[in-house]
């Protein structure tokens, strides 16, 4: 048959612009709609609930129209009123119809960020502790920054606290395994002084593991910082020395988890309000107090406290620990307590937050339950208001469970803003909005500290932020030539078992060998195809490298082995971390980077275990693998079991190929006989599933001691080893042999291409759309012994199977 | 201050509105090209609303088109569904094409894809697709050529 090609793909474009049509600017402000329904293309339908929400946002964006956009340029955040639903959840009464402020359909909801425990607002500007990192709104022009680990933020270390603005302009934050942080206008700090702090739990035994943790803070109009440590410590700064205060002296209060501090308030004349959940605590700087239920409290855990401007002082309860149920807010004159419920004209007698704006209204926030606090479930939260005489309520929904729950600020137009799992969300007393940092946006990393039994789900929920586009050869370079003979390059005897990866930002793969002792790093241009011998700074990997990846949003090549390191190519120096998790003395894993995710994912091979590394914090976190996951060491395994494995990304499918092999090979096996089985890993889902009942058998000979990569312009996954050059097309779960050793030097190392090889490594070169081989050890039977550590390098083209020679074999 | 504020919000709107006019069909058919219609189509719009949030910094770039372009490849990859160059056949309201042509094209690398698809589909110079894919011009013949022969393979061309 005769096709013309050229005349095809005319047709194509005619047929692909029916489908994509052209985007209009109107569709981009459909779109800043927190995940509203983008308009349907033309073969699109939508559920008729999506197109009545639709038709409901359209009338704003007609009203609005392009001018609508100018507000929102410069922003990362969404931050536009929603409309208000016209459904009433059947709980509700009439009179309570809720406002809604996250209409969009599930699918297209980017990733939630939780904004933990923390909202503080100050001079326009409101801050949040998120999950993310600490999140900056100006509250004018709804522009945002997120300040992250690289900002001195430690989102790793076991979750951030509060965020409070000092009168001075200064912010602090803190986290709940005692990190205490503030803002220096560009980098978050430790502040003087604190690193000599000693607040350990006196009664622990076991140091650091029993920590006492922050819970809350407040900072006093004359700049005193508090922060409340465990239910015995009050730590106070006041800008030049630090002050360890013990609030055991208080008989009666508990050293128990329930006596913890939820919410302090500074009083104008400086007077600390504690609320600690069992009870009210009250220190004039000299003396405590304490108020109970007995003394007209809410029966319930207290939550929240607020001091008004009036001097009034406000809390809310929760239900407690015990299981004391929540009735309300109380406010005490100065003389005494005067409870507020349900009854009373409260939305709900549960409240996470009270707070009192500079006119002396009372808010009230309330927050969702009978669903765990952990769930992203949407549901319908509530907001009280005092006005000095009666309250009025407004229901506000998708909220998620906890709102408020991280506290709530006021600004100075009068504005609520709380803590909720969906965002920060805005209640101006007739409209909610929401401040959200988009999940496609989201900059940074957050790995949980406590690794999770069973582990987590860490590549589903973590977005990393694009990268820049990687380097390219320069105008004038020949790539496909072969590069100077007499060039600089490792000796051929010294360590065959070459590990490398490519360096995207600087264009050179590097290179290290895998030997005892201190190794030498090295590195290869794949423009003009030179070696390079690295004066590195710092300490080189010193122990076996077992496996180098390329991380590219940090922007460092990482070794794992027995032990762990990262190397910047740009300024030449390594940099230790701590320690790969490791079920045996010497680490046995391979490792992928995850573009995704932005971590680097590890297989254990003796556990079967599968860890997330982060290489900016050091913190290692397991993966969760589902109920099927594939076999490891032969001594640690029942059933099938394999002692060798490789690994790649495969980007086209967004999954983990994994190549295993029970290492069988030689005479006599090497045809197949040996046992090798092929696995995907949904990084999403966190789910394995075996190929090999859609994949033809391969034969694998020497694969098991051979190497694979990830071609990323073929789409396949390549493994090469003893003379075979094998390509795995995820999408079509399909092995191909795409080169094989021709016969007149089937047993011999020489010819053009990698012919009878083990241990080089093999790297995808992006820059020139081709797959590196390099090193190794080449059988050549007419050599003694017919091992033979090789020095050459090659380039793989899969999608025409040819070699392409970058640099000889030097001379024995 | 205000008065600035609302000056500067004017000009970037300015700037960005003439930057999506002049950027939005060659950021779409390049995405279209490596990812297929639909997903395409979502992800140059998701390139765009990026470039919007971020123009400051996207805005004084040397190539902007260039890295939405990679912006956008990303995106497609959180799509949860694998990128497909075309969709099965819908409404017969579209343009007939050859049934070959699918699989012909998924069998190209991505960029071989993008650069035959940019040259042959939408007519766009080798200096334009030069610039979004950011690789060189005789790179971008390299692969146009490649994508071409193993198109007229795959198609049973004489």
């Amino acid at each position: 048959m005769i096709v013309d090609v050229t005349r095809e793909l005319e047709r194509y474009g005619e047929y692909a612009d029916a489908i994509a049509s052209p985007i209009t600017s109107d569709e981009l402000s459909w779109r800043r709609y927190e995940g509203a329904p983008v308009p349907p293309s033309p073969r699109r339908t939508f559920p008729s609930w999506i197109v009545a929400v639709g038709a409901a946002i359209s009338v704003f964006v007609l009203i609005g129209g392009f001018a609508w956009l100018i507000g929102g340029v410069g922003s990362e955040v969404v931050d536009e009123p929603m409309p208000v639903t016209t459904t009433t959840p059947p709980s509700l009464p009439d009179d309570m119809q809720p406002v809604a402020i996250n209409a969009l359909p599930e699918s297209s909801a980017p990733a939630p960020i939780d904004v933990t425990s923390g909202v503080a607002v100050a001079d326009g500007t409101l801050w949040a502790a998120t999950e993310a990192g600490i999140v900056r709104w100006d509250l004018e022009d709804r522009t945002s920054d997120v300040f992250t680990s690289t900002d001195g933020v430690p989102v790793a270390e076991g979750g951030l606290g509060q965020v409070a603005v000092a009168p001075d302009g200064t912010v602090w934050a803190y986290t709940w395994t005692q990190d205490v942080i503030m803002f220096d206008g560009t980098r978050w700090i430790e502040p003087d002084g604190y690193d000599q702090v000693d607040i350990v739990n006196p009664r622990c035994v076991f140091g650091e593991a029993c920590l006492n943790p922050i819970t809350a803070m407040a900072i006093g109009r004359d700049g005193l910082l508090s922060l409340a440590v465990g239910p015995e410590t009050l730590l106070q700064f006041d800008g030049a020395d630090w002050t360890v205060l013990p609030v055991s002296d208080i008989e009666t209060h508990g050293d128990s988890a329930s006596a913890w501090a939820a919410d302090i308030a500074v009083a104008s004349d400086g007077t600390l309000w504690i609320a600690s959940w069992e009870e009210l605590l009250r220190y004039n700087g000299t003396s405590w107090d304490r108020f109970t239920a007995a003394d007209g409290l809410p029966s319930g855990a207290i939550s929240s406290v607020a001091v008004a401007p009036n001097g009034d002082v406000w809390v809310g309860a929760t239900d407690s620990f015990e299981g004391e149920s929540a009735d309300g807010v109380a406010r005490f004159d100065g003389d005494a307590w005067t409870a507020f419920d349900a009854s009373d004209g409260l939305y709900a007698n549960s409240v996470s937050a009270v707070d009192v704006g500079p006119d002396g209204t009372v808010w009230a926030v309330h927050s969702a339950t009978g669903a765990p606090a952990t769930s992203r479930e949407r549901a319908t939260g509530g907001i009280s208001r005092f006005d000095g005489a009666t309250w009025s309520t407004t229901a506000i929904a998708d909220v998620g469970v906890g709102f408020g729950r991280g506290g709530a600020g006021i600004d100075d137009s009068g504005t609520l803003w709380i803590s909720s799992r969906w965002g920060v969300v805005g209640f101006d007393g007739v409209e909610a909005f929401v401040l959200r940092v988009d999940g496609n946006a989201r900059p940074e990393v957050d790995v949980p500290h406590t690794v999770i039994e069973g582990g987590t789900d860490i590549l589903a929920t973590t977005i990393a932020k694009p990268v820049e586009p990687a380097a390219t050869c320069p105008a004038g370079s020949s790539p496909d030539s072969a590069g100077p003979l007499d060039q600089a390059r490792r000796p051929r005897g010294s360590a065959p078992w070459l590990r490398a990866a490519m360096d995207l930002q600087s264009g050179r793969i590097v290179a290290v060998a895998d030997a005892s002792g201190e190794a030498e790093t090295w590195t290869f241009d794949v423009c003009t195809n030179t070696w390079s011998l690295m004066k590195p700074t710092g300490r080189s990997p010193s122990t076996g490298v077992r496996t180098l990846v390329y991380d590219t949003d940090s922007d460092v090549v990482v070794s794992i082995g027995q032990s762990v390191a990262a190397y910047d190519v740009e300024t030449d120096t390594w940099t230790q971390r701590g320690a790969a998790p490791s079920s045996n003395d010497s680490f046995r894993g391979d490792a992928v980077y995850d573009p995704v995710s932005g971590l680097i994912v590890v297989r254990l091979l003796e556990s079967s275990e599968m860890w997330a590394f982060d290489v900016d914090d050091d913190t290692w976190t397991q993966i969760r693998q589902g109920a099927m996951s594939p076999p490891g060491d032969p001594a640690m395994s029942t059933g099938p079991s394999f002692s060798h494995q490789h690994f790649a990304y495969d980007a086209a499918t967004d999954r983990i190929v994994l190549y295993l092999s029970d290492g069988r090979h030689g005479p006599g096996v090497w045809d197949g006989a040996g046992t090798e089985m092929t696995w995907t890993y949904d990084l999403r889902a966190g789910e394995w599933t075996v190929e090999d009942t859609v994949t033809p058998e391969l034969t694998t000979g020497y694969f098991s001691l051979g190497s694979m990569a990830y071609d990323d312009a073929a789409r396949r996954t390549v493994i090469t080893g003893d003379g075979v050059v094998a390509a795995y097309d995820a999408a079509l779960h399909d092995w191909e042999i795409v080169w094989q050793s021709p016969a007149e030097s089937n047993a011999y190392g020489r010819g053009t291409g990698v012919h009878h090889r083990i241990g080089a490594a093999v790297v995808y070169d992006p820059i020139n759309d081709r797959i590196v081989v390099m090193g190794g050890q080449a059988r050549m039977l007419d050599e003694d012994p017919f091992w033979v550590p090789m020095d050459d390098v090659w380039a793989f083209d899969v999608g025409t199977g040819t070699w392409t020679e970058l640099l000889p074999s030097s001379s024995p | 201050m205000e008065g600035r504020l609302v000056a500067s919000r004017e000009q970037t709107r300015v700037a960005f509105t003439e930057f999506f006019s002049g950027s939005e069909p060659i950021l779409r058919h390049a995405l279209v090209a490596t990812c297929g219609p639909e997903v395409g189509r979502e992800a140059a719009a998701d390139a765009f609303e990026y470039a919007w949030s971020h123009w400051d910094r996207v805005g004084s770039m040397e190539h902007p088109i260039g890295y939405l372009y990679r912006v956008g490849r990303s995106a497609a990859r959180n799509y949860r569904r694998p990128a497909v160059v075309v969709d099965p056949p819908g409404e017969s309201s579209l343009p007939w094409i050859e049934p070959g042509l699918e699989s012909g094209l998924r069998r190209l690398s991505d960029r071989q894809r993008t650069a035959v698809v940019l040259r042959h589909s939408f007519g766009y110079t080798y200096a334009e697709i030069s610039q979004v894919m950011g690789v060189s011009i005789p790179t971008v013949q390299k692969h146009i050529e490649r994508g071409l022969t193993k198109l007229r393979r795959r198609l049973e061309v004489a």
